[in-house]
Order: structure tokens, then C-alpha cells, then sequence
């Protein structure tokens, strides 16, 4: 019952949400001066006026806006200005895969890494594995995803030719942008597991368990990890969305034909419908990803499903 | 009387090197437990009591800690030169622990089934069946009701009277010889702690296991042990049975703590004796005798030579009034 309310109430939520960025992003798309047809060489101004009409663009800005909030609710996000022939629903459905799976490698990368780094540093705090893996996760946090893509484009690449540079196509091509991706979330990970950890291992029940002649192996795996992954499950919000809007630069850096190239393109060509289309798509997906995450959280920690039956 | 030895500690020092000194939290600790037998430590806070019971796990934490001198013999083995993996045997197994804060001593994200489980499935051969009904029938043992439910419970969603029953059923779980109690009741409340005291002795009764209590409450030791060694800054001063320590003290120190006991028959006007001064520093102990500085009866030797356990009249104490070098010591 309980969780009945909750769920209509973060439904509700996400509604307003979706709305509000949509509406914001019209206004924002609208002012960029220019328009979709726009062009160094003017197009003859009938051929304007006739296009302009197709697309309503003649009509008033209020009366297009209920237009796209109309079509918006049918889940139709409209023709893309620039590709004639595809809708932006398309586009999403023909792209997103490609980012999708970048992102998903990235996340993944991320994770298990992070976690693994910081989990040793705690283990040998002070120690040379500590100060290596801290190191790495300072460069990690401190340098711009463009100039690692460069870096890993030129000497993993390039240099030593382990990777393709750019290009999609192959699992290898996933390497380069999927670390360059990672490497952010993952440096942060690892400093938090190593926080947390060292706090986690000085705990009484960590005496305990260690008391009852366990085996540190799972001392660590039983006991100690899982307390110490609570923080990095609340961090994974966050963790999708700058995997997502990162793989906008990522993508492009690395000429990945994903939705985060397109959507890049789509803001030079003023093509409004892709603007606000892949908005709206990412807005929904991150709120969304947002809600499996809070829901998530009741699973490993017992005591918010205690705090959440008795609100 | 023939009496065996469970446990033997032989002059055990344990140090913490911390970035303002080395902490000399036990300085040459030596004693006997044989098996059933209830020996209480008591001391304030930071006399070593705690550190002594984390040593004989090989529980300190390392660094900052470290054990540097001294053996502890268990079943003819130095417990401090055998590999790890024996270590593991022994822990939880012959020799259990429970803890002083029940609220922190169990994990908070998992069940307790999984949390009894564990120290089953690692030293018995017990099947899954076995173990689950093991488990209940050890609930059961101390004394709490709806086993089956609070199994799958967590601890956040139990009182910490109970969280700490489910530390003596797991402490008790492999039917130790030895289980070293580090304050299992200072953080309950007074009726609780009764009932602790209760459980402890009713289960050591009908099993027959030794009992090292670390307290600093003098009523939990009355009402528990055979002996008492009493702790000052990493010194046993003294080492007596019982009812002697109750009705005779030796020791300045002991004297004190007994006379620092709220009486109920006391009046109100009558403030609470203290002893003055406070705990040493122990990374920088006084010269001589460490409690000389807060002793009413200090002569110009106790801040020379530190004092070394004497036997007197079958008691052991740590204190120049006693020693027989002393040309004008007390009888008594």
C-alpha cells in the first residue's frame, strides 16, 4: 500500500519533470538566433515560405509550442528538420543502441575497477598499492575527458596500435571511448570505496566477524564490501548521467555514430525537433535510471524499508 | 586438586605506535585461567583490560598495534607464533568473544540467520538443515522468544538487550572452552544488564566453559567471578580471589575503586569517594610505581622502582606497602 502511494507519487513527479525540461528546452531551442532553414545562401523566399508552412514554423510560437506538447503526449517527438526522411523517433531508436552500449561498457568498467582499486588502497592504506591507485584517481578526476581521448587516441591507439583510434564497428572500438568515459566515475569511485572501506573495516561488527574465525576473504566479501558499496549505489544516478552526457563529447571525439553525435549536430543545425526530442528522451531516461537507483537502495540497505513503511 | 591450565598469558606487552608516541597499553601482563573457571579483569578505561582480550585473539589491529613480548600458551602452542590459518580454528571456535556494543557488533546489512550461520558452517560439518536448526535451538538457549522470526530479521529492527543474546548465542555456538566477555553489559540497560549477567552465568553453569570478564563494574564481577585481577596502566596490581579482594583489598588502587562504589544505604549529604587524580598518560607512564602520583600512601621508593607482584597470604599485589624488601610493610 505503502509502496503503491510511493510509486504514484514519483510517477507524478516524473511527469512534471519531463514537462518542465521540455518547456525549457523549447524556450532555449527557440532563442538560439537562426532557424532549421536558415542558410549562408538564403533559400528563395517561396521555397522558405512553403517549408516554413509544412512545418508550422510561419505560425506563432505559442501555437507550435501546443503543438509539440500535443504530439509529445502521443509519444510522437516529430520529423526531423535536417533528415527529411527519418522522425526524431527513429533517430533515437536507430541511435541510442550505439550510446547505450558504449555507456552500459563504461558503466560497467567504471564499477568494477573503481571498486577494485579502492577496496586494495584501503587494504594497504599508506602502502605503495594506496599511493599508486590514489595517484591514478587524482589524474582521473583532474583531467578533462578530451585531452585522455587525445592521449589514449595518439599512444594506445596510434603509437602502440592496440585499439582502433576512432570508428565503430568492432568490440575493439568500444575500448578508448568506453575508458575515456569511465575514467572520470571511476576515479571517484575508487576514492569513495577507499573512505568508506577504511571506516567499514573499523567497525566492531568487522572485529566481530573476524572474532568468529572467518576467513579474511570473506570478511571482506560478506561483511565489509557491501557496506561499503551503500554510498556508490546512490552515486549511480549521477554515475549514468555523466556517462551519458559525457558520450556527447566522447561520441563525437571519436566519430561514433551515436545519439550523442546526433544530438551535438542537431543544436548546429537548429533542428528543433532532434533538440527537443533527444532532450526530453535523455531526461526521461535519467529520471528514470534516478528511480531504479532509490528503489535499488531499499534492496542493500534493511533499514530504509523500515523508514519508508512507517512514513 | 589437580588443576589444569586453560590459558596461560606469560609477560604480554602490546603497544600502539600512534604519531604522538608509542602507547604502552599492556606492559608485561601475566596469568592462568583453568577450565569453568570466571575471572573477572576490572581497571578504568585504558588500563589494558580490553587490549589484553583483543592480544589473546590476535584481534589487534595492525598497525597501529602490535604485540611485541610474551607468549599465550593454549593447548601446549604459543598462540602468537602459530601460522594464521590455525589462528582461524581458534577464533570463534575454542576460544569466543563477545563485545561490548551490541549495537555495533552485529553487521547492519545482513539477516542474523546469516550472521549465526557463518561461524557454524566454518567449524562444524554441519548441514544446511542442521546449522538452521542449530541456530534456533541456540536462540532458544538464550532465551529468546520467536526464534524462527528473528532469524530473518535484521539488527536494526531488534533491542539491543536482544542483539546482545544473539552475541552470547553465536559466542556460544561452537562450544568454546574459553569465551572472553570485553564489557557484554556496559552499554545496556540496568535491568538488562541483570539478565545478561543471568544468561552468562546460567550458560557457563550448565556448560562448563571458562570465562574472562572485562569489566569495570565491580557489582558484574562480585556477582560472576572466582578471581579478580585488577589493571592499572598495563599492570596487573593485584590478583585475587574473590571475597578476599571484596573484604580485604591490598592494593591502594583496589581500596579505592571499592570505596568509589555508590551505596544505596549512603546518605545523601555524603558525597561519592573518588580516587583523586586521573588515568596516566601511557605514552609517557610516571617514574616508579605508575600510581604513585594519585596515592595517599606513596613513600619516596614508589616513584624510584616500580613494584612487582608479590605473593601475600596466597594473593598477588603490585605494591611497595606489601613487598618484602619493604622494612616497615603491612602484614596485611
Amino acid at each position: 500500500m505503502a509502496l503503491a502511494t510511493y510509486l504514484i507519487r514519483k510517477f507524478i513527479y516524473i511527469v512534471i519533470v519531463v514537462l518542465t525540461v521540455a518547456t525549457l528546452t523549447f524556450i532555449m531551442a527557440h532563442a538560439i538566433p537562426g532557424g532549421p532553414f536558415t542558410r549562408e545562401k538564403p533559400l528563395p523566399p517561396a521555397v522558405k515560405k512553403n517549408i516554413e508552412a509544412r512545418y508550422n514554423l510561419d505560425k506563432p510560437v505559442l501555437f507550435q509550442y501546443f503543438d509539440y506538447m500535443k504530439n509529445l503526449i502521443r509519444l510522437d517527438l516529430g520529423p526531423s528538420f535536417r533528415y527529411e526522411a527519418l522522425t526524431v523517433n527513429d533517430i533515437i531508436r536507430q541511435k541510442f543502441p550505439i550510446s547505450a552500449v558504449l555507456g552500459f561498457v563504461a558503466i560497467i568498467i567504471a564499477l568494477i575497477l573503481g571498486i577494485a582499486a579502492g577496496t586494495i588502497s584501503a587494504l594497504y592504506p599508506h602502502r605503495w598499492q594506496d599511493s599508486l591507485f590514489m595517484f591514478l584517481a587524482l589524474l582521473g578526476v583532474s583531467i578533462p575527458s578530451f585531452i585522455l581521448a587525445t592521449f589514449l587516441m595518439y599512444v594506445v591507439g596510434f603509437k602502440l596500435g592496440w585499439f582502433p583510434v576512432a570508428g565503430w564497428g568492432s568490440p575493439a572500438h568500444i575500448v578508448l571511448p568506453a575508458f575515456t568515459l569511465a575514467a572520470y566515475p571511476m576515479a571517484f569511485i575508487a576514492k569513495t570505496i577507499r573512505t568508506n572501506m577504511l571506516e567499514v573495516l573499523n567497525q566492531d561488527y568487522i572485529k566481530v566477524a573476524r572474532a568468529k574465525g572467518l576467513p579474511e576473504r570473506i570478511v571482506l566479501t560478506r561483511h565489509a564490501i557491501k557496506n561499503a558499496i551503500l554510498p556508490v549505489i546512490t552515486y549511480l544516478g549521477p554515475l549514468v548521467a555523466s556517462v551519458f552526457t559525457g558520450s556527447f563529447l566522447v561520441e563525437s571525439i571519436f566519430a561514433i555514430p551515436g545519439l550523442g553525435k546526433y544530438f551535438v549536430s542537431s543544436i548546429y543545425d537548429r533542428d528543433y525537433t532532434v533538440i527537443m526530442g533527444v532532450t526530453i528522451f535523455y531526461c526521461v531516461l535519467l529520471v528514470g535510471l534516478n528511480f531504479l537507483v532509490d528503489i535499488s537502495y531499499t534492496f542493500v540497505d534493511p533499514r530504509i524499508r523500515i523508514v519508508k513503511q512507517n512514513d | 586438586m589437580t588443576k589444569q591450565t586453560l590459558l596461560r598469558v606469560e609477560n604480554l606487552h602490546t603497544e600502539f605506535r600512534t604519531l604522538f608516541g608509542v602507547v604502552k597499553a599492556v606492559r608485561g601482563i601475566s596469568f592462568e585461567i583453568s577450565p569453568g573457571e570466571t575471572i573477572g579483569i576490572v581497571g578504568e578505561s585504558g588500563c589494558g583490560k580490553s587490549v589484553t582480550g583483543l592480544s589473546i585473539l590476535n584481534l589487534i589491529p595492525n598497525p597501529p598495534g602490535l604485540i611485541t613480548q610474551g607468549s599465550i600458551w593454549w593447548e601446549k602452542e604459543d598462540l602468537l607464533k602459530i601460522p594464521r590459518k590455525q589462528w582461524l580454528d581458534i577464533r570463534g571456535n575454542k576460544i569466543s568473544m563477545i563485545f561490548q556494543d551490541p549495537m555495533s557488533s552485529l553487521n547492519p546489512v545482513l539477516t542474523i540467520r546469516t550472521q549465526m550461520k557463518e561461524i557454524l558452517q566454518y567449524h562444524t560439518q554441519k548441514t544446511a538443515v542442521e546449522i538452521e536448526a542449530e541456530c534456533i535451538s541456540l536462540l532458544n538457549k538464550v532465551r529468546i522468544r520467536k526464534p524462527k522470526e528473528v532469524l530473518s530479521q535484521y539488527p536494526h529492527q531488534l533491542s539491543g538487550g536482544m542483539r546482545q543474546r544473539i552475541m552470547i548465542a553465536i559466542a556460544i555456538a561452537c562450544h568454546p572452552d574459553l569465551i572472553i566477555a570485553d564489557e557484554p553489559t556496559t552499554s545496556l540497560d540496568v535491568t538488562v544488564q541483570a539478565q545478561m549477567i543471568d544468561l552468562l552465568r546460567d550458560i557457563q553453569v550448565r556448560t562448563n566453559t571458562a570465562i574472562l570478564l572485562i569489566t569495570h563494574n565491580l557489582a558484574v564481577v562480585a556477582g560472576m567471578c572466582q578471581r579478580v585481577l585488577v589493571f592499572y596502566a598495563g599492570k596487573i596490581v593485584e590478583d585475587s580471589a574473590i571475597d578476599d579482594l571484596f573484604a580485604h583489598p591490598l592494593h591502594p588502587y583496589t581500596m579505592g575503586l571499592l570505596k568509589a562504589v555508590p551505596r544505596l544505604t549512603s546518605l545523601d549529604e555524603e558525597p561519592l569517594a573518588t580516587i583523586p587524580g586521573s588515568p596516566p598518560d601511557l605514552i609517557a607512564l610516571p617514574t616508579g610505581c605508575t600510581f604513585h602520583p594519585r596515592c595517599q600512601f606513596a613513600m619516596q621508593i614508589c616513584a624510584i622502582e616500580e613494584p612487582t607482584l608479590q605473593t601475600v597470604k596466597g594473593r598477588k599485589v603490585a605494591c611497595w606497602l606489601y613487598d618484602p624488601r619493604n622494612p616497615g610493610r603491612l602484614a596485611e
